[in-house]
């Protein structure tokens, strides 16, 4: 019992990187259409450049901030990069350009920080909490608690705010929004910078626990489309479900599975989407969607 | 795969005229092809690896390699195998068949150097590894050409084991990578599960690419070891590391395989790797040695000069600066720089590396002997010598 809360508060933990990757991919394929795979890059850049700054010695809030900015700032250049065919209705071509941005920006860090891995310090020290037997490092509550501060944030954005609004509307009706006076355009760069922002506060809070290198972009872009896609792509609240139940999953079916197997969990993680894609196309919550008239 | 295929075509090309003029002239360059993991989840090694050959390619060609009557200088040819198997296979092919190399450093780790190691064999090029697993180098009658310079598996389980022992240590859980590698590593222990001298209560893998390994580890502390043995490389290692302290599991109770690497494993892993265990040559304390001994003073010689080329060392470094030196030794010995002149010659070596002694035999291919290998400990932050 102990062990499987175990796997449950590790699964968590990872699975919130997964959400958060998750939920930019869903919320950009709701605004402008395109899936972008490329969104894993923005963990690696937030982790990697977060990391980096902190071993330079820069203060971890500070370092934090310039690594958020860097990720947006790319995230701006991936939107007017695939935007143009995106408009078009070339939706085969945003999905080429947004897996080819990806291995730039792989290329690109490879080229400025190599190939080693970089270390972040945990956010706080002190030992790790024993809660019943199971083990709990503060960098655990870090993540989970930023994550869910992150989620609380974008909720409101979307319901509470006007630029919220005139997100959803578009995601619902892009002519009529035009019609209304919101600019379509100015939407989509809006969700990219946001995804982007996303993806690098989930890079940064997991930097302490697995330190990241240039390479780990490609395989959470996966993991954050797996869960966009098994939670629904029409919600982001379906994405945050997926990215955790994908994360637990991929923990337990580690743990209970026999010594010689689990090294397997990607293959688990990735067998979970198959499977919801052949049993419910259209997502775990889907029966939960009120269809529009 | 477009652009792979554009790229074989180009070198193919290139490559063409590149042997007709290196048949037509007598070069003074001897070329040696490097198979490394310059990208991938094993780059950590293919940094220190490339670092590590072009130091001592630069000591080498200051003077220029005696190849009989003349004076050759060595041009490494590197390649990235970018940590898969497949890849290093083409890369090995290319560097035989384009590049007419005349031996070949790499694979950088088991797994890309056990999908090169039948062809090799079979065109007939001398191959030093910095593979560790024992199948490189064995069965030797179909491993004529196949050498390395990490120690055996079971030779540095068996360094592990002598501690053991000493400790009256007989349970053990192993946490390995899921590669072939960590297999070796995995296969080592099971064999001594075998024939009685541990009790191996618990074995978990985990995949190459994998950065969290609390379920293997609370898996394995659950079944009360006496140790755990982790086979894995940077940042793994590391990680395994933090995942033991963090299931607080006694550190002095958990022991490394060579390949945890150094300075980049107590980087990442950092205070939990205080007070663990690996083992590896002695050239890892290399501020420590006292340079009595010709191998020992190779190895401190090696240390500084790493050390003050690249700002820390490396313990991936002098495997790769092996083999180069014992290449151009076996050229030097033999008095000529072809094929077969070099696997005759590196099958009578002995010689004091920069990682250790080695002594190559027509039974032994098989790296560093057991005497260099030592088993070292984090002490405030940096890896010290036992005893």
């Amino acid at each position: 019992m102990t062990s499987l809360a175990q796997f449950v508060v590790t699964g968590f933990t990872t699975g919130a990187t997964y959400a958060l990757v998750g939920l930019g991919i869903a919320l950009i394929a709701q605004v402008t259409g395109v899936i972008s795979f490329a969104q894993g890059e923005f963990v690696m850049l937030g982790g990697l450049t977060f990391a980096l700054l902190e071993e330079k010695g820069l203060a971890a809030p500070l370092a934090a901030l310039v690594a958020i900015v860097l990720a947006c700032a790319v995230g701006v250049v991936l939107e007017r990069l695939v935007l143009p065919r995106a408009r078009a209705g070339r939706t085969d071509q945003t999905i080429m350009l947004t897996i080819g941005a990806s291995i730039v920006i792989e290329g690109v860090a490879l080229v400025v920080v190599g190939t080693e891995p970089h270390f972040a310090r945990p956010f706080t020290k002190g030992s790790a909490l024993s809660v019943g037997g199971v083990h709990i490092t503060p960098q655990y509550v870090w993540v989970v608690a930023i994550t869910a501060v992150v989620l609380v944030a974008m909720w409101l954005l979307l319901t509470r705010t006007r630029v919220g609004w005139a997100m959803r509307a578009t995601a619902m009706d892009a002519e009529a929004a035009q019609l209304s006076g919101i600019s379509p355009s100015r939407m989509s760069l809006i969700v990219f910078v946001v995804a982007a922002a996303l993806g690098a506060i989930g890079g940064i809070v997991l930097a302490p626990l697995q330190s990241p290198d240039a390479g780990i972009g490609i395989a959470l872009g996966l993991k954050g489309f797996a869960a966009a896609v098994i939670g629904g792509l029409g919600r982001p609240a379906g994405a945050v479900v997926g990215g955790l139940a994908l994360g637990i999953v991929e923990r337990v079916a580690a743990g209970y599975l026999p010594g010689d197997f689990s090294g397997y969990s990607d293959a688990i993680a990735f067998a979970l989407l198959l499977l919801v894609l052949l049993v419910r196309p259209t997502g775990l919550l889907s029966a939960l969607r009120v269809e529009r008239v | 795969m477009a652009v792979g295929l554009a790229a074989v075509l180009t070198l193919g090309v290139g490559a063409g005229c590149a042997k007709q003029e290196s048949a037509a002239s007598d070069s003074t360059e001897i070329p040696i092809g490097v198979d490394i993991e310059k990208s991938g989840p094993a780059s950590v090694q293919g940094e220190a690896y490339e670092r590590a050959l072009k130091l001592v390619a630069r000591q080498i060609n200051a003077n220029g390699v005696k190849v009989g009557n003349q004076t050759k200088k060595i041009k490494l040819i590197v390649r990235d195998n970018k940590s898969d198997p497949a890849e290093s296979l083409s890369v090995a092919k290319s560097l035989i068949d384009n590049d007419n190399v005349a031996a070949i450093i790499g694979g950088g780790a088991s797994p890309t150097t056990m999908s090169i190691v039948d062809t090799v064999e079979a065109k007939k090029v001398p191959l030093v590894s910095m593979g560790s697993s024992g199948a490189i180098v064995q069965p030797i009658d179909k491993r004529k050409y196949i050498f390395k310079t990490p120690g055996n598996t079971p030779v540095i389980a068996d360094v592990m084991l002598k501690q053991f022992q000493r400790k009256g240590i007989k349970k053990i859980a192993v946490l390995s990578v899921d590669n072939a590698y960590g297999a070796a590593g995995l296969k080592a222990w099971q064999d001594l599960d075998k024939a009685g001298k541990i009790d191996l209560v618990d074995n978990e893998k985990f995949g190459d690419k994998d950065k969290d390994f609390t379920v293997q580890v609370t898996k394995a502390v659950a079944k009360h070891p006496d140790a755990v043995v982790v086979w894995a490389i940077p940042p793994q290692a590391g990680i395994a590391a933090q995942n033991l302290r963090q299931a607080k599991y006694p550190s002095n109770q958990v022991y490394f395989d060579t390949g945890a690497g150094a300075e980049l494993f107590v980087k990442g892993a950092g205070s939990a790797s205080e007070g663990m265990y690996m083992v590896h040559s002695r050239v890892l304390a290399g501020d420590q040695i006292t340079a009595t001994t010709p191998a020992a003073q190779a190895e401190k010689k090696f240390f500084t000069d790493y050390s003050r080329d690249y700002g820390n060392f490396s313990g991936f470094a002098p495997m790769a600066a092996d083999a180069l030196s014992l290449i151009v030794q076996a050229i030097t010995k033999g008095g000529r720089a072809d094929r077969e002149t070099i696997r005759d010659s590196l099958e009578k070596l002995t010689f004091d590396g920069a990682f250790g002694t080695y002594q190559f035999s027509p039974t032994n291919h098989g790296g560093v002997d057991e005497s260099s290998l030592a088993l070292l400990v984090v002490k405030n932050g940096t890896w010290t010598l036992t005893s």
